[in-house]
């Protein structure tokens, strides 16, 4: 016997007419049962604790607080406009180039230069560093990027269907032009010489 | 002089964009409270409440130019004080509260050991929200406390209807999990 998916235990909490569609189910079944009555004692519990409201005064008060911040303010273009481009997913596609940069990093240390890879897996948690060397504040674009990996979680990441897989990188780096190759193996031997390796 | 009382938020957002600030106080006015609660929720906190929900107000002003208008004015104020607060629980890990120094009740009109015990099992389910993962907690506060349809949730969270759905399984299952856990 099936027992009662998520989506049908919801309605059950939340639907009072709901139990008579799932009547059957429940009076054969003890599992469903239980858990649809802890589902709502928990909702139960939540909703026991009552709202709490500040003094009516804080209001009027707050009103005029936030009109205070406002007073030198303008509204302006959204935060990230240069970046709108990349549509809604600007921080999942940002931990991707990340990934597939830290990738062909490897790739072409390993394959070009025969040396042993000792490139750390990234940690998107700890956030990118800054291309050595360069004056703070000078690479906007990086900033918006450390920005917007800066808080990003591995399961955001791949809930939205990036992962890296063996031969990513391989793959991304035969998409590459001879131009674009010769320039980025002059970009790690750059970076390599400046970190001294 | 003009008044906006009586108009939607969107011709409010426009008078604003044209140039009178005042007109933002009505929006504020106008959804005060349930940014206000929203940010309780996250924090529990009277005075970390009052900060964030002012920073909610100040960045959708400097941001109004993005309210495109595809969306609720509320979802959009709503999505602004989600990010808010989760930037600012994931800056300060959760507090959790003891129970010595969670809210005491008003002893005159109820049993004192009633409220008592009411007032710690409160406690205990403020510190069990604060330990859900993010979305699971967001989801849950927007649709328990502020009874919002699982529809405009996902338009809040930028997330499908079934994504909502299912944080909200979730996390009262881990909420169930945690309650029974407390000592």
């Amino acid at each position: 016997m099936s027992h009662l998916s998520r989506t049908q235990f919801l309605d059950l909490v939340e639907d009072p007419d709901a139990a008579d569609r799932h009547r059957r189910h429940l009076e054969s079944c003890e599992e469903c049962r239980a858990t649809a009555a802890a589902l709502r004692a928990t909702i139960a519990e939540v909703r026991r604790d009552d709202e709490t409201e500040p003094s009516p005064l804080f209001w009027d008060h707050f009103t005029a607080r936030v009109s205070e911040a406002i007073r030198d303010e303008s509204p302006t273009a959204p935060e990230h406009t240069r970046l709108a481009w990349l549509g809604g997913y600007t921080a999942a596609w940002a931990a991707a180039a990340l990934i597939v940069l830290l990738g062909m990093t490897t790739l072409v240390w390993r394959v070009t230069l025969h040396a042993p890879t000792s490139v750390a897996s990234p940690t998107v948690a700890d956030g990118p560093s800054r291309p050595g060397g360069e004056t703070p504040g000078a690479d906007e674009e990086w900033t918006e990027v450390q920005d917007a990996v800066a808080t990003l979680q591995w399961d955001e990441v791949q809930a939205a269907g990036i992962t890296a897989r063996p031969g990513s990188a391989e793959g991304v780096v035969m998409e590459l032009t001879a131009d674009e190759r010769v320039e980025l193996a002059r970009l790690i031997e750059r970076e390599m010489k400046r970190s001294g390796a | 002089m003009e008044t906006y009382e009586d108009q939607d938020d969107s011709a409010i957002v426009r008078a604003c964009l044209a140039g009178d600030r005042s007109a933002f106080d009505v929006i504020v006015r106008r959804h005060q409270r349930q940014v206000y609660q929203l940010c309780y929720r996250f924090v529990g906190s009277h005075e970390d409440a009052s900060d964030l929900a002012q920073d909610v107000f100040v960045r959708a002003y400097r941001g109004l130019r993005g309210f495109k208008g595809d969306a609720a004015f509320a979802t959009w104020l709503y999505r602004i004080g989600v990010n808010v607060c989760l930037n600012r629980v994931r800056a300060h890990k959760p507090a959790l509260v003891p129970l010595a120094e969670a809210d005491h009740a008003d002893s005159r009109t109820e049993r004192a050991d009633t409220m008592l015990l009411r007032s710690e099992r409160a406690a205990d389910v403020r510190s069990a929200i604060r330990r859900l993962p993010d979305k699971q907690r967001a989801t849950l506060i927007l649709r328990v406390y502020h009874e919002m349809p699982h529809e405009q949730i996902a338009g809040v969270l930028g997330s499908s209807v079934g994504a909502v759905k299912a944080n909200f399984f979730h996390a009262l299952a881990n909420l169930k999990k945690l309650l029974k856990a407390q000592p």
